[in-house]
């Protein structure tokens, strides 16, 4: 049959999109929120260039996790989610439809923080701009597969926020955001390497203040394995029956 | 082909709780079978396990001689649901919630107005989820589960909540599709509702009780309506699982 693994993906995106259209928080979440951080880092640091890459990888990564973990716990406590599985939909084709609906929430999402950086942290971007959308893009797209595989393990939008110190905290800390990773003591390290947000900042890094391409390359292929891997997690954890 | 649904002694167990314990049943041909029960008996389970949504524990549950947890994307594009919860996006309109799930079948904005006027909500199309009464709010879930005309539909407590005259006109709706060759499986707990369908299934602790048309009920219980006709069966049923019979209990003392 015609693109059967993807079955129902387009549809999928398209509600989210429409659905946005009437939250007007989750709207401002992606729209106002990035840009009201970027400037308050700017008022805050006297030189928040140096900063500068850190903020924009773990905005991205944060906000594009909180809007996919609860979006699709919304729909499993709902009964939407039940109500779809019942269709012809495949497993795959549900996760390719978030993934396309906030994938065009993040890249609406990157495209403020980039006006932002400029605007409010006067960032130049050593190695230019569609870099940056492709880093911010990868970025979510881990972002995204973290957020639906962690909701099916929540009950409720409570559960859902108390991954993020589980989850989230550590990897900004250990990520490359306050001491290089190879600085840190051995047992940190290895940890340090498996959480996507170090590839996330050092990718960052390079695209905004420049650096060794090699290494930057190995982040983007660390990324994309991430991404690829988080998808296809998700895509297996969604069970039809139970 | 007219659809079938066949369960064969079919049991779900969830831990310790036993919620359907060897359910035998067959339909074909255009029929609308109630299920009814207090709650807890089993009926969203059973309905669950038809549906390929939860897999049985034991025995088999069958939609034209397939397995459901393994039915196929042809298959499912034959099966309407309509769960108990509102399961409605409250942030899209009326319309957009139909059309969202007929683009899911395949069917296009034809069927969707269709649907909506067999709901009878066209004039309402635009208006979000959020603005609306309970009872449209139903109307909306039920024009998402018949928007592509499925041949077996399930309806699990459609009515609920609903005043007297918009579930009459629902139960209309139903018989509707029944004549039009669907096979419509209908939970409910208003006992008083099950004389609309053509056969019902009474569950009592994940058991059958009794199966029959709501004629025959009252012909073998000598009653005069179907929620006397279910306190009689009660009456003349072996008692339930945990349950000790008032006769043991004298014995005991």
């Amino acid at each position: 049959m015609r693109r059967t693994w993807m079955r129902g993906a387009l549809p999928v995106a398209g509600r989210i999109l429409r659905t946005l259209r009437g939250d007007r928080r989750t709207l401002a979440l992606v729209v106002v929120v990035p840009a009201f951080v970027l400037y308050l880092l700017g008022e805050v640091f006297v030189r928040p260039d140096p900063v500068a890459h850190v903020v924009l990888a773990v905005v991205v990564f944060f906000l594009t996790y909180i809007l996919t973990a609860i979006g699709f716990l919304r729909e499993r406590t709902a009964g939407t989610l039940e109500r779809v599985l019942v269709s012809p939909i495949s497993r795959a084709g549900l996760v390719v439809g978030y993934l396309l609906g906030y994938g065009v929430l993040a890249f609406v999402q990157s495209v403020v923080l980039l006006l932002a950086a400029v605007s409010f942290l006067g960032v130049s971007f050593a190695n230019g701009v569609a870099l940056f959308l492709f880093v911010e893009m990868l970025g979510a797209l881990t972002a995204l597969g973290t957020g639906v595989v962690l909701s099916l393990f929540a009950d409720n939008e409570f559960q859902a926020i108390q991954f993020i110190p589980v989850v989230i905290t550590p990897q900004v800390l250990l990520g490359e955001t306050f001491r290089p990773v190879s600085e840190l003591p051995a047992h940190l390290e290895y940890p340090a390497l498996a959480m996507p947000v170090t590839h996330l900042v050092r990718a960052m890094e390079f695209v905004v203040h420049g650096g060794d391409a090699g290494e930057f390359r190995l982040a983007v292929a660390v990324l994309v394995g991430f991404a690829l891997g988080a998808v296809a997690l998700a895509s297996v954890v969604i069970r039809r029956a139970s | 082909m007219p659809p079938t649904l066949r369960t064969t002694d079919l049991r779900r167990e969830f831990g310790s709780i036993t919620a359907l314990d060897g359910v035998d049943l067959s339909l074909g041909d255009g029929e609308i079978l109630g299920v009814a029960g207090p709650n807890g008996s089993g009926k969203t389970t059973l309905i669950r396990c038809l549906l390929g949504l939860l897999r049985p524990t034991a025995g088999e549950a069958t939609v034209d001689g397939t397995p459901t947890e393994a039915l196929a994307a042809a298959d499912r594009r034959h099966i309407g649901y309509m769960p108990q919860a509102r399961a409605i996006y409250d942030d899209l309109t009326v319309r957009e919630n139909v059309a969202f799930f007929a683009s899911l079948y395949g069917v296009g904005d034809d069927a969707v107005d269709r649907a909506l006027s067999f709901v009878d909500l066209a004039d309402r199309a635009s208006a979000r989820i959020g603005e609306l009464s309970g009872g449209m709010v139903r109307r909306t879930s039920l024009a998402c589960a018949l928007v592509h005309d499925p041949e077996i539909l399930f309806l699990d407590e459609p009515t609920v909540g609903l005043d007297p005259k918009l579930r009459a006109s629902m139960w209309d709706g139903f018989r509707q599709r029944r004549n039009d060759g669907a096979l419509v499986v209908v939970s409910t707990h208003y006992l008083g509702e099950v004389s609309r369908c053509d056969r019902v299934l009474f569950l009592r602790e994940g058991r059958v009780l009794a199966l029959d048309s709501p004629e025959g009920f009252l012909d073998r219980t000598d009653t005069r309506d179907l929620e006397m006709a279910f306190l009689a069966l009660l009456e003349n049923a072996p008692p339930a699982r945990g349950e000790s019979s008032p006769a043991g209990g004298e014995e005991s003392r």
